[in-house]
């Protein structure tokens, strides 16, 4: 009977969870880089997760997102496991992602890589076929909006400054409309004016998507996070509030005498 | 807020293109009536071998996978329609008596190997002829492409391709006709009429005409932006749910089933066919095409191709070593006009898009060079500096700051 249940409850949380991750392992010719790390994401829910460089936390997104290759464990997205599929499923299922290092197609114009991101087109027939519709203009146009680069719409990409260009990449994941965002140092190289707006960004698409965020910056951490995971050596160390990591005794350890922590603290 | 994209409405009639396309075509068709047949034959030829040049843009200016196996589809669709028109020779030209090709006879074969006799017929060798090397090109890249492998691994893997089935048409001499190749076939009758050089010449416009016209809307086309992207940068796109190697095959089986075609009007032209177009020369001569016409431009290619062909043409005349013209043209090129021919043009004769071509400008030249002339890298800093020192060119900033187009 026990047995049951405990059945039960364990397809419950993955149906109830938009994204698990159950024990996930990533090995690196012989170096742990995932030693085992369990994570569940609702549904329009976000999740940051800090810690030191070599953490693993861009490991975590690679595996989620079928970059990197998933030694043991399982990844679920709504049910369904997604563990190690091509990139391109997990994708289509609805799971996307911006890289840390701003990875936008420099060749081409900021419309034109969101309109690459579109959901719905990526058969071959279809990409022949399809027209841009005024339906999709409008998708691209919103999106442009929300992130400030309408007016970069025909820029080239490799024209943009990096704030700007990390924007292409938040635009190219919102035109993607994904029901997981996972984002990757979403801030890295802004402006603190631009970090703010950023905050802003991600705190509008909480209200639709569920999102994982990695982040370093504390002050944008505390922006944004509600529930906060520290990942460190590839284990997670601690998980709760901004308040409750900090005041955990084994986060100030593995922060102490960093730099980090002045600013957590 | 649409108004702000209104710029990027896709297809408006493009009103410049149609009438400078108009006009080539115009001076094209008039051609046969102001040159020689000599001449006629030759532009025939050279529109093919354009056209070849057209589909390795497609696979290397746009997706970025530089093939040398190029002449390998071209001569593919060669054999099939060398084997349908041997097979279809009268039989007062036919010596042996015999209703086997004589190099089958002196070969000793003594009846039609079931896999040939087919292409006697006119429908099953036309349909042949794009069949074969699609499904070889399908089969190949199916491998390539599904494999993982990239970049410069590609091309060797090309380069092999090429050599290998030199080697074994070569070797297959009953089948093939050996390093001869299929040699005195007959002239291309249709519906019982035989073909004129000239009617050949305009069957072959036509070809051509529909070939860039074509290519040029799949390049406009979502597909164009999604092999774009791939050349750029293939990781990022499949994480935005593409499967770059199903793109990355159709580009290559399409372009080798248009390269087929080529080859094949290319035999009732040229008369016979033979291993030589399967070597990797000639599929470095189509790379050489594409390089100097300019990547991603597809009417420079085609342009490169007629030029190369015609300074052959008369170079041949006054010196043995032609190549040596060529050879020099390609450094030149590869020194002064990273863009290829296409990039003399002032942009407002550009008729692919400006903006792109503007914001590619630098990094399409970079590739060219990175991919082909690496190690050409040192001397052309020296030459550069050099040049500009003499006011010889006025220096590479000028050409990299083109203006953008804006909208």
């Amino acid at each position: 009977m026990d047995a049951v249940l405990s059945e039960k409850s364990v397809t419950q949380t993955k149906t109830d969870a938009v994204l698990s991750v159950k024990d996930v392992k990533v090995v690196f010719s012989g170096f742990q880089a995932l030693k085992g790390v369990t994570l569940d994401i609702g549904d329009r829910e976000i999740v940051t997760i800090i810690g030191p460089n070599g953490a693993g936390k861009s490991t975590l997104l690679d595996a989620i997102v079928g970059k990197s290759p998933v030694a043991s464990g399982h990844i679920y997205y709504h049910g369904h496991e997604i563990t190690n599929k091509n990139p391109y499923e997990i994708a289509r299922l609805g799971v996307g992602r911006k890289f840390q290092n701003p990875n936008v197609y420099n060749e081409l114009t900021v419309f034109e890589n969101i309109q690459l991101a579109l959901k719905g087109t990526h058969g071959i027939w279809s990409s022949l076929t399809t027209k841009l519709t005024s339906a999709k203009k409008d998708k691209i146009a919103s999106v442009l909006d929300r992130t400030s680069l309408l007016d970069k719409a025909m820029t080239p990409v490799s024209s943009l400054s990096h704030g700007q260009k990390q924007w292409v990449e938040i635009a190219m994941v919102l035109a993607q409309d994904p029901s997981v965002i996972l984002l990757d140092e979403p801030t890295a190289g802004m402006t603190s004016d631009e970090t703010h707006l950023t905050g802003e960004i991600i705190q509008t698409i909480v209200q639709d998507h569920s999102v994982v965020v990695i982040e370093h910056d504390m002050e944008f951490v505390k922006q944004i996070a509600r529930r906060l995971i520290v990942l460190h050596q590839g284990e997670k160390l601690a998980e709760g509030t901004v308040a409750e990591v900090q005041n955990n005794p084994k986060v100030v350890e593995v922060y102490l005498g960093r730099e980090r922590i002045d600013v957590a603290a | 807020m649409t108004q702000v994209l209104e710029g990027t409405q896709r297809f408006t009639i493009p009103t410049k293109l149609l009438t400078v396309g108009g006009i080539a075509l115009l001076i094209f068709i008039i051609l046969p009536f102001l040159l020689g047949s000599f001449q006629v034959s030759l532009m025939s030829k050279l529109l093919l071998f354009g056209v070849l040049a057209i589909t390795l843009d497609l696979v290397w200016g746009f997706t970025g996978i530089l093939s040398f196996a190029h002449g390998v589809f071209f001569t593919l669709g060669g054999y099939v329609a060398a084997y349908y028109l041997k097979l279809n020779l009268s039989a007062s030209s036919n010596n042996y008596g015999v209703d086997l090709p004589d190099f089958m006879v002196w070969n000793g074969l003594t009846e039609l190997p079931w896999f040939i006799a087919p292409l006697r017929h006119f429908p099953i060798a036309l349909v042949g002829m794009v069949l074969v090397p699609a499904l070889f090109a399908y089969i190949i890249g199916w491998f390539i492409f599904r494999s993982k492998v990239s970049g410069v691994y590609i091309t060797i893997i090309t380069l092999a391709i090429a050599s290998a089935l030199t080697t074994f048409f070569v070797s297959q001499q009953a089948y093939t006709g050996g390093t001869n190749g299929i040699t005195d076939v007959s002239r291309l009758s249709l519906f019982g009429i035989q073909v004129s050089p000239i009617g050949l010449y305009y069957i072959i416009l036509a070809f051509t005409a529909l070939v860039l016209a074509g290519s040029w809307l799949l390049t406009q086309s979502n597909l164009g932006l999604i092999l774009r992207s791939i050349k750029e940068n293939e990781q990022r796109i499949s994480y935005l749910g593409y499967d770059v190697a199903s793109f990355k095959i159709f580009i290559w089986t399409l372009s080798a089933a248009v390269a087929g075609i080529a080859g094949g009007l290319f035999v009732p032209l040229n008369r016979f066919i033979s291993p030589v177009y399967l070597a990797v020369a000639f599929g470095t001569q189509v790379v050489i095409w594409v390089a100097i016409g300019g990547r991603g431009t597809l009417v420079g290619p085609l342009v490169a191709a007629i030029l190369l062909g015609q300074i052959q043409n008369y170079a041949e005349r006054v010196t043995q070593d032609w190549q040596l013209v060529v050879g020099i043209l390609l450094l030149v090129v590869v020194l002064f006009l990273p863009d290829g021919l296409m990039g003399l043009l002032p942009k407002r004769f550009n008729l692919t898009d400006t903006a792109r071509t503007a914001a590619t400008a630098n990094s399409t030249a970079g590739f060219v060079q990175a991919q082909m002339f690496d190690w050409f890298t040192p001397l052309q800093g020296a030459v550069r500096s050099l040049s500009s020192k003499l006011g010889l060119v006025s220096t590479r900033s000028a050409s990299s700051a083109k203006p953008r187009r804006k909208k």
